[in-house]
């Protein structure tokens, strides 16, 4: 299991105190909803490929082992190299082999979660190998030396104004922050590094078991450019990304643009089913692929909470919940964020190491209702939060309030009591001010206690009630 | 160290197959009924195009319907005055022949180029003309099947791409078309040309790929001339 441990007060704080960020993130948000919906809405059969794709998952996750081997035995019969990695050490060290083994200094990569997952930059850069992010958004960000903060839009934290000042900074260029202008620049800059790279390296959104392919979906064409143009092509993928076959992958390519650009189908679908140099004479000369555990297999073995590996990246769980929208991606300390993530990072790291993920929510549901595979988020986020009280991986104090209340609930008398009294006692505050409580009202208020208390009214309104 | 690096990579496949076993026989969930694919629009080639261009245009492409070679000629020469250039790369032996003409320089057949060179080339070509698979009407997109002498270079390393697809290779969805063609190759969809809104979600085209798509639905004659 990664021992990283989640520190994520100071993370949220910093973004709660900063009203460019939230700014950003609230209006990028705001749009994606309102264009996803329109979209959505035309769409009869929306809840059907939904369906559709929850019960694909839900088999493909019943015969895993099946339909890895099925893979492994398809691609290998056209000669794509697939290897096994039981964690992220082992995925960081195949790949490292690799491109020793080729000698490769000159690398481009494609957008891979995955890979970030692995920690596999910062590995790799440590090894004095420099692979270049070709994803705008992750060009960017690797040019500030950030993580990206959302899962389909890496740099939406950022106004165009700091990306424009970026470029000037570490690209040599006049200042604009025209997009387009902007654009042109990354685009002339990373097309010489992908007419020299030796080596591209790539996730993929699924990996179809029959015919043995992998399909990378993406609107900018460097996806393409980097799984075409170096002659050896390396893919790390998570095992959960399979599909059974081409049918299967026709519903997924419905849900996933929708959900996570409000496309009708993104511009670009690569399928890769084999290495294409030979006999076209473009293409990889070799194709790797890892397929990545680290952690997958450990939840599957949970009869509910598999669900969670149901997820396809698309992001609409994010572009839909409140507390993503007001304290961005950088605050759940983790590379997959938003409710996914808060479900994800207490099974991947363990339940104390990131005790404080589940409880950033409010449980509202928006998330499940826009799952394209309909994953119960909210239901796994409240077994997930009994997870971490149950591994005693809450604070003492917080332990101590929750057992008195428990007492206090059981005994009627003593419980009316403990609610008049700070009715009583606030009237010695201000007006406008209510009790602080140490830890919870620093960024909110508690809010003045009702002078005569539930029971109190509920008793008057049957009162009035019975009279009527 | 190869022998050792395989056997190490074995005890990770049987590790990883072996704890997949073992975590479903663990959770015991039962299996689950798959719903049919539904078919989302008629069949009707003659719905099918207009549903296409519709989409194409909405996704920043351009449709045109080709009757005859006079008119592909007269579309490619109108889209290189547009681009200033009057050189070109093509996919096919036959758009090389069909499209040559005396006031400019043949096309380079880019199958045929040095596959060191073909980037350098296609790096700096404006425009590329190639033969697609099928059309996809319930979006717009247009499947291109790796062939044995096929291209897709040229597709995406060139400013404007024009794309032919026979007016019979059309189908509703990609589900009709993954039933239709069982691809055994690789294969690319495209729809519309490259684009990015990673910078304050402004939407700007020709990010790393083509900045413009044009599609042609080609009469069958015409397709059988060219094929």
């Amino acid at each position: 299991m990664n021992s990283q441990s989640l520190k994520l007060k100071p993370l949220i704080s910093e973004a709660i105190e900063d009203p460019q960020l939230r700014s950003a993130v609230r209006k990028a948000m705001q749009s994606t909803r309102e264009s996803r919906a329109g979209l959505v809405a035309q769409y009869d059969e929306w809840q059907h490929w939904r369906d559709r794709a929850h019960a694909i998952k839900h088999e493909v996750m019943n015969h895993l082992d099946e339909y890895l081997e099925q893979f492994e035995s398809n691609c290998a019969k056209k000669g794509i190299h697939v290897h096994w990695a039981r964690d992220a050490e082992q995925a960081r060290q195949l790949s490292l082999d690799l491109i020793k083994h080729h000698k490769i200094k000159n690398i481009v990569k494609s957008k891979s979660l995955t890979s970030e997952e692995i920690h596999l930059n910062a590995f790799l850069e440590k090894n004095g190998i420099h692979p270049l992010e070709t994803d705008l958004g992750e060009y960017i960000i690797q040019l500030k030396q950030q993580t990206p903060s959302h899962l389909i839009i890496p740099a939406i934290h950022l106004s165009r104004q700091e990306i424009g000042r970026l470029f000037q900074e570490k690209l040599g260029i006049d200042y604009t922050d025209d997009p387009e202008e902007l654009l042109q620049v990354a685009r002339q800059k990373l097309r010489e590094r992908f007419l020299a790279a030796e080596m591209g390296i790539s996730g993929a959104n699924f990996a179809v078991a029959d015919p043995g392919a992998l399909c990378i979906v993406e609107n900018e064409a460097n996806a393409h450019h980097t799984t075409h143009l170096p002659p050896i092509h390396l893919a790390i993928l998570g095992i959960e990304k399979i599909l059974p076959d081409y049918e299967a992958l026709a519903t997924f390519l419905r849900l996933l643009p929708v959900s996570a650009t409000s496309q009708k189908a993104s511009t670009y679908v690569n399928i890769l089913a084999e290495p294409t140099f030979e006999r076209m004479g473009e293409g990889a000369k070799e194709m790797h692929i890892i397929l990545l555990d680290n952690g997958r297999s450990r939840i599957l073995a949970d009869p509910q909470l598999r669900e969670t590996l149901f997820c396809i990246r698309c992001g609409a769980c994010l572009n839909h919940c409140p507390v993503y929208e007001h304290i961005g991606g950088h605050a759940y300390g983790w590379v997959y964020m938003g409710p996914i993530g808060i479900t994800l990072s207490p099974q991947f790291l363990g339940r104390k190491e990131a005790k404080m993920s589940p409880f950033l929510s409010s449980l509202c549901g928006a998330c499940y209702e826009v799952c394209p595979v309909k994953i119960n988020i909210p239901h796994h986020l409240v077994r997930l939060r009994n997870d971490v009280i149950e591994s005693e991986a809450n604070s003492p104090l917080e332990a101590l309030v929750i057992r008195a209340w428990a007492a206090l609930a059981q005994r009627p008398q003593l419980y009316r009591m403990a609610t008049w009294l700070p009715g009583k006692a606030q009237q010695l505050l201000p007006k406008d001010k209510a009790f602080p409580v140490p830890g919870y009202t620093k960024e909110r208020s508690l809010g003045r206690f009702d002078s005569k208390g539930f029971r109190n009214r509920f008793h008057e309104w049957q009162k009035q009630r019975g009279q009527q | 160290m190869a022998k050792a690096e395989g056997a190490a990579m074995n005890d990770s496949r049987d590790k990883i197959l072996n704890d997949i076993r073992q975590a479903r026989d663990k959770a015991q969930v039962s299996s689950e009924a798959i719903p049919e694919e539904q078919e989302s629009l008629p069949g009707n080639p003659d719905e099918l195009w207009p549903r296409f261009e519709q989409e194409l245009v909405r996704i920043a492409g351009e449709f045109h319907i080709l009757e005859d070679l006079g008119a592909l000629q007269a579309l490619v020469t109108g889209i290189l005055q547009q681009l200033g250039t009057n050189e070109f790369a093509v996919g096919r032996a036959s758009l090389q022949k069909a499209l040559g003409a005396n006031d400019r320089p043949r096309p380079v057949l880019v199958p045929e180029t040095d596959p060191v060179e073909r980037r350098t080339l296609l790096d700096t070509t404006k425009l590329a003309v190639s033969m697609a698979s099928f059309a996809i009407a319930e979006t717009g997109s247009v499947a291109f099947l790796y062939g044995e002498k096929s291209e897709t270079l040229s597709l995406f390393l060139s400013e404007c791409v024009i794309l032919l697809v026979a007016e019979k290779h059309i189908v509703r969805d990609k589900t009709e078309f993954f039933r239709r063609v069982r691809p055994g190759t690789s294969l690319v969809f495209i729809s519309g040309p490259s684009r990015t809104a990673d910078i304050e979600k402004v939407l700007v085209l020709g990010a790393h790929g083509p900045s413009r798509l044009v599609v042609c639905c080609v009469r069958n004659a015409l397709w059988e001339e060219l094929s």
